[in-house]
């Protein structure tokens, strides 16, 4: 039973991250109308941004990550003007390609400034573990949760209650309507870009202390924040939020009762199923969209 | 004269679908543009709200300002609004959300904007019961209701509506071009309609233009118009003698 409590928290914690990733992925989904596999990398772009304004330029914390998420922004920002805005009217495959290509060329970036090896980077919040009855608490993880869970409920309020959200919404529903409104549709976008890339970045910031950090850290990652955003329903805002936490819980439980070193695949066996057997989500609308 | 289309040319790639054509819309009036599908009606409206390019020489002219080459996201603050062509309402958005999309170029004047949507829904009260729907969920009518709500909501001088009777009830589309007559009248709101349902358009406009394969073939008041054997016979569905 311990053992179960204790999971759930671990994989909350974790989930709360993924829902992170994932958001990104909807939130370029319902304004591009293309999954954006660069997605992923954005997380690592975020891990190595820490990387560099805390271990190299030697920041404090409070400091390092706030300048690593407006340099995930601007990344992202650069991406979108240069990748993304010029084939706006172009085929979905032509799109798609250039995501995956964007990728590509983010990871060997990282790869030839960096190098392949791992680094380490040393714990954002305390992760000494505290006994509390007989659960073993690690600050790190109830922070993790707590952020997760502070940024969607932001988002969702700037989306939902901001004239520039709901703009942002408009924009995503429909180009041309929203301009004849008066709305500056290219910046929407890049807005859109940049708040994706600025989550995607934060949940590689705060996975840094959890795993290394290595120029392929936004494979995994994106994977799973893919499967989470699949699951939850890839039209759906809060249903991402929901689909990591599930992935994250399966993860965690599949891990203290079946194997540990079954963890990851457990991600990829959820993505099977969701396309197999929910192909639009928990959450997600019928899909209806001309694209 | 409040809007002038002076030799507008349009093309899509190579083929050009207007040619050269010329319209004028006085003040206060309601005039409409009818003609079969494909003769570029709706490429009309597109060429004003500068959605399509126009060729070099086009001239459009509104509250005597050219704004022949002014982007889409500025028309509307020029004081054109544009009611488009299958609606393009937001699907996932509320009511409410769309009329606050329509009011997005006065989003600093609450009060202003308040007003105008009270105005608004006691135009359409069917709007007024569904404020929380979302408008993928609201029916055929409705939904040209809210998009004819949601272009009034930035006070246009000048209101274009692209084929608003498409796919409508005739009781739904008498009950539409009985409120856009109405907005016209009682807010003094110009209106450029654009219809392929030629007999309710020429009975709510004061004057009307007959656009055959990218030109204008005739030009006259709405009244004309109607009696004129020629456009009954080819737009009002009637046969004529000569047929029997």
């Amino acid at each position: 039973m311990v053992n179960f409590i204790q999971a759930l928290i671990q994989g909350v914690a974790m989930g709360s991250l993924y829902g992170l990733i994932a958001i990104g992925y909807v939130l370029i989904y319902n304004a591009w109308g293309i999954l954006n596999f660069a997605q992923g990398d954005m997380v690592m772009v975020g891990a190595f941004a820490v990387l560099v304004t805390h271990m190299r330029l030697g920041l404090p914390m409070w400091l390092a990550i706030p300048v690593a998420l407006l340099i995930c922004m601007l990344i992202g920002f650069l991406i979108e003007i240069t990748a993304f805005r010029p084939l706006i009217d172009a085929i979905q495959q032509r799109r798609l390609i250039a995501t995956i290509g964007i990728g590509i060329f983010l990871r060997n970036l990282v790869r030839v400034v960096f190098g392949a090896d791992p680094y380490y980077f040393p714990p954002i919040f305390d992760n000494t573990p505290y006994k509390v009855g007989s659960l073993t608490i690690v600050p790190q993880n109830i922070w993790n949760m707590v952020i997760g869970f502070l940024l969607i409920g932001a988002l969702t309020l700037f989306l939902k209650r901001t004239t520039m959200g709901k703009s942002m919404r408009a924009t995503a529903q429909d180009r041309e309507a929203a301009r004849l409104m008066g709305i500056n549709v290219k910046r929407s976008m890049s807005l859109t870009f940049i708040i994706a890339s600025a989550l995607g970045g934060l949940a590689g910031m705060l996975i840094c202390p959890v795993f290394y950090v290595v120029p392929t850290l936004g494979t995994s990652m994106g994977n799973k924040g893919f499967s989470s955003a699949l699951f939850g329903g890839i039209s759906s805002d809060g249903g991402s939020m929901l689909g990591g936490i599930v992935l994250g819980l399966l993860e965690a439980i599949g891990a203290t009762t079946i194997s540990s070193a079954f963890q990851s695949s457990i991600a990829y066996a959820v993505l099977f199923l969701v396309l197999i057997f929910m192909p639009n989500g928990i959450f997600g609308k019928k899909e209806s969209r001309k694209v | 004269m409040l809007l002038q289309l002076k030799n507008v040319y349009v093309s899509y790639g190579n083929i050009e679908v207007l040619h050269g054509i010329n319209i004028e819309v006085k003040e206060g009036e309601i005039v409409t543009i009818i003609g079969a599908n494909g003769a570029g009606k709706s490429t009309t409206l597109k060429a004003i709200t500068g959605l399509v390019n126009k060729r070099k020489n086009s001239e459009i002219i509104f509250n005597g300002e050219n704004i022949t080459n002014v982007a889409a996201e500025k028309i509307v603050e020029r004081g054109i609004s544009l009611s488009p062509e299958g609606r393009k309402i937001f699907p996932d958005m509320t009511v409410m959300e769309n009329l606050e999309m329509g009011a997005y170029i006065r989003r600093g004047d609450k009060e202003g904007f308040e007003k105008t949507m009270k105005l608004v829904l006691e135009m359409f009260p069917r709007l007024d019961e569904r404020r929380k729907q979302t408008g993928k969920t609201l029916s055929g009518g409705e939904q040209q209701m809210l998009a004819i709500a949601r272009a009034l909501m930035s006070r246009p001088k000048l209101l274009m509506l692209d084929e608003p009777s498409t796919g409508l009830a005739p009781l739904v589309v008498k009950d539409i071009f009985h409120t856009i007559k109405k907005v016209n009248q009682s807010e003094g709101t110009t209106v450029l309609l654009v219809e392929q349902n030629a007999k309710i358009a020429l009975a709510t406009a004061d004057r009307g233009y007959v656009l055959k394969n990218g030109d204008i073939v005739m030009e006259d008041k709405a009244s004309s118009l109607m009696n004129n054997p020629d456009i009954r016979k080819a737009y009002l569905g009637e046969r004529t003698h000569s047929d029997d």
